[in-house]
């Protein structure tokens, strides 16, 4: 069995470790100590189809272990497709109206927009928001009881740092969490499809 | 049992859109402009979600301004689905 030390390797390191692994071998075994990490391999298993096992080890550290079935799914599964029927996404809202014309009607759309999302079958992931999208968190937006309803739904909402700083916004928050451009460019690597009101 | 609210459609998107300024102008009521919902009409549209116990404050309020709607509806939220049934 092909062993890899994905230590000190956080997410999505060591799936993508023990995915190029899995190309040339039939069962690989993992040493991390990444939290996430075995959450992450088993979601892999899961989609591929490999037997999965876990054990917990000293220090933190988690030995993971996938070997290939009769049933396993050859060719690529995208490393981010966590939800398992492939509906995963994130929203990015960069604006505080939607599409182009009129900003009036553009407010009002994206109010109509994000009350939508609250309604949807799958919610997001997350929203990011970004430049003019951060008035949408901050105190005496009329966004706030939508969105607060999607973060108990489960999404996470994160605002860019710099943006609120820039508007002069930062201690103003009121949902979600605040973000870096680091992690915003990681998430939307990270997700296959990212849904915007352009 | 959900979460019971009101919903009142207009004729054209300009009405709703000065009809919730006109809501918003007055912080005793909880309103927002949301996108039509396709059970109630197949185009598109937008409509103003209030809380419904404040129906008759709000009505009285859009009859001394002299504005009109076209239908209140009656909604309720169960978990992210909403029903609606015509309220009058």
């Amino acid at each position: 069995m092909k062993k890899i030390d994905a230590l000190d390797k956080v997410c999505p390191a060591p799936i993508i470790m023990a995915k190029q692994a899995l190309k040339e071998n039939d069962a690989v075994e993992i040493l991390v100590d990444d939290d996430m990490a075995p959450e992450n391999l088993k979601k892999l298993a899961d989609q591929k189809k490999y037997d999965y096992n876990v054990e917990n080890g000293d220090n933190g550290q988690f030995t993971v272990t996938l070997k290939k079935t009769d049933k396993t799914v050859e060719g690529d599964v995208p490393i981010n497709g966590f939800n398992e029927q492939g509906e995963s996404y994130i929203v990015v809202i960069n604006t505080d109206t939607m599409g182009h014309g009129d900003e009036t009607l553009g407010k009002n759309l994206l109010h109509g927009f994000v009350y939508s999302l609250t309604e949807q079958d799958v919610l997001p992931d997350k929203i990011l928001c970004y430049n003019g999208g951060v008035h949408l968190v901050t105190e005496g937006s009329d966004y706030l009881t939508d969105l607060k309803a999607l973060e108990e739904g489960g999404v996470e909402i994160q605002a860019c740092g710099a943006c609120l700083d820039y508007f002069g916004l930062k201690d103003k928050v009121a949902v979600g969490s605040v973000t870096n451009m680091f992690n915003i460019v990681e998430t939307m690597r990270k997700h296959n499809r990212i849904v915007r009101p352009d | 049992m959900g979460q019971t609210f009101g919903l009142m459609t207009f004729n054209t998107t300009h009405e709703a859109i000065q009809i919730k300024d006109i809501l918003h102008e007055n912080p005793d009521y909880t309103s927002s402009i949301i996108s039509t919902p396709g059970s109630i009409s197949a185009g598109c549209g937008m409509s103003v979600r209030f809380n419904y116990d404040e129906k008759n404050a709000i009505l009285q309020l859009l009859a001394d301004k002299g504005f009109s709607y076209q239908q209140i509806y009656k909604g309720n939220r169960v978990g992210v689905k909403s029903t609606y049934e015509l309220d009058q």
